[in-house]
């Protein structure tokens, strides 16, 4: 900065007309009255001018005439070497008309639906696999049932039935003894109390004959 | 042929008119070699470099937008490619020394045209001639961004903003990259500001 106050980079692109208008008038005043900012802006104009002054060489006649015609000629055998590309290109120029075809504000909606459908098509799915499932569970449980009754239905009858009675009479057998023991132990536990409540013979025969009567009565109703 | 409407020609090129394509090569043809030779400093190379320029633009004109100029995306284009030529060329010199020196001839051949029309004496156009040389070298010298950004500026007539569009940097930058450039290049030609040619 000088002892104006200007940088001088606003020198550089006053030369180069970059600077806004209005600082563009302020500095053109101040150049008016001040010399040696002047002076420094001319210098830097004269460089600029030598660069500008010069011409770019000219570019040679047999580069410039056949230039178009050999774009033409490569984009032609670009075109001749692969379908793929161009079929990319009008996939992907099918896509932006169709982005182009919907309104911005229409695109959540669609991409909301798609979700939706994903959705129930994979509940769908799961139901079906779940049915499915069961289906094929209950067939199984079917095909072990007919199993089932086939090695019974495909046993000894007779020898089966007998088999069952002789349980039942071994089942009621046990029963009875059961009973019985639990007869025993019922008056064991009576004439234990009878002992204890300091009875007579004569009135523990009593109590076990009421005992006694009590469980015809009950085996009666049974 | 007049182009009336850029915009109407870049709407049928969408479409694949490739007549309208060939109406815009012809009108930017010329600058589009002229920024590919101040890159490569040959014309065969910066004819491959501007070719291929115009076909990425052709294949890929759905990308742009109406908003910014043709050229200044289409020029985007071509520096990038002639950065990417500048990079496979610097990778060559490390590995041959021939084409090492080939290069360097290549980078001291000037850009500019030596102008003799108007000019009084074989003197005064011998200091051109010198003039063109040493800018040439004085703009060899500069660091590639200031190189690049000063080119397009005073040599293409660019304005820092579609500069800053062509490279892709902010504005601010490119005046950075402008104003070095500028006390660099005044600094060396300072002898030639003073004779005045």
């Amino acid at each position: 900065m000088n002892a104006c106050n200007i940088k001088k980079e606003e020198f550089v692109f006053y030369c180069y007309e970059e600077l806004s208008p209005e600082r563009r008038e302020e500095i053109k005043n101040h150049l008016v009255a001040c010399r040696q900012c002047r002076e420094e802006v001319q210098r830097l104009e004269k460089t600029i001018l030598l660069v500008k002054q010069q011409k770019l060489k000219k570019i040679p006649s047999d580069i410039l005439n056949n230039y178009t015609r050999q774009i033409k000629g490569r984009l032609a055998a670009d075109e001749e070497k692969s379908f793929i590309p161009a079929l990319k290109e009008k996939l992907f120029a099918w896509l932006e008309n169709l982005r182009l075809g919907f309104y911005p504000q229409l695109m959540p909606a669609i991409a909301v639906l798609c979700v939706v459908v994903f959705v129930f098509a994979f509940m769908q799915y799961s139901r079906t696999n779940n049915f499915n499932l069961l289906n094929r569970e209950l067939a199984l449980l079917d095909s072990l049932g007919e199993e089932a009754e086939d090695i019974y239905s495909g046993g000894d009858e007779a020898g089966l039935a007998e088999e069952i009675e002789s349980s039942d009479r071994l089942m009621l057998a046990q029963l009875d003894t059961e009973v019985e023991a639990e007869e025993v132990f019922d008056d064991a536990y009576i004439l234990q109390e009878l002992e204890e409540e300091d009875l007579n013979e004569e009135e523990v025969s009593d109590y076990l004959e009421i005992i006694d009567d009590i469980q015809e009565i009950g085996s009666a109703v049974s | 042929m007049m182009i009336d409407n850029e915009s109407e020609i870049i709407e049928r090129i969408k479409n694949g008119d490739q007549n309208a394509f060939c109406e815009l090569v012809e009108k930017y043809k010329e600058k589009a070699l002229n920024i590919a030779f101040s890159f490569c400093r040959n014309y065969e190379d910066a004819k491959d470099i501007s070719q291929e320029a115009f076909i990425k633009a052709f294949k890929t004109i759905r990308n742009f937008r109406s908003e910014s100029r043709f050229y200044t995306w289409f020029y985007r284009i071509l520096i990038n490619l002639c950065k990417d030529y500048l990079r496979r060329r610097m990778k060559n010199k490390a590995i041959s020394a021939n084409i090492r020196i080939n290069n360097e001839a290549q980078e001291e051949e000037s850009i500019f045209e030596v102008i003799a029309s108007g000019l009084p004496g074989p003197k005064e156009q011998l200091l051109n001639k010198e003039l063109g040389e040493e800018l040439t070298k004085a703009l060899n010298s500069l660091p590639e961004q200031q190189k690049r950004v000063f080119t397009l500026k005073n040599i293409h007539g660019l304005k820092i903003n579609e500069i800053a569009e062509i490279i892709k940097c902010a504005e601010g930058t490119i005046k950075a990259h402008l104003f070095k450039a500028t006390l660099n290049l005044q600094e060396r030609l300072a002898a030639y500001a003073c004779q005045e040619v």
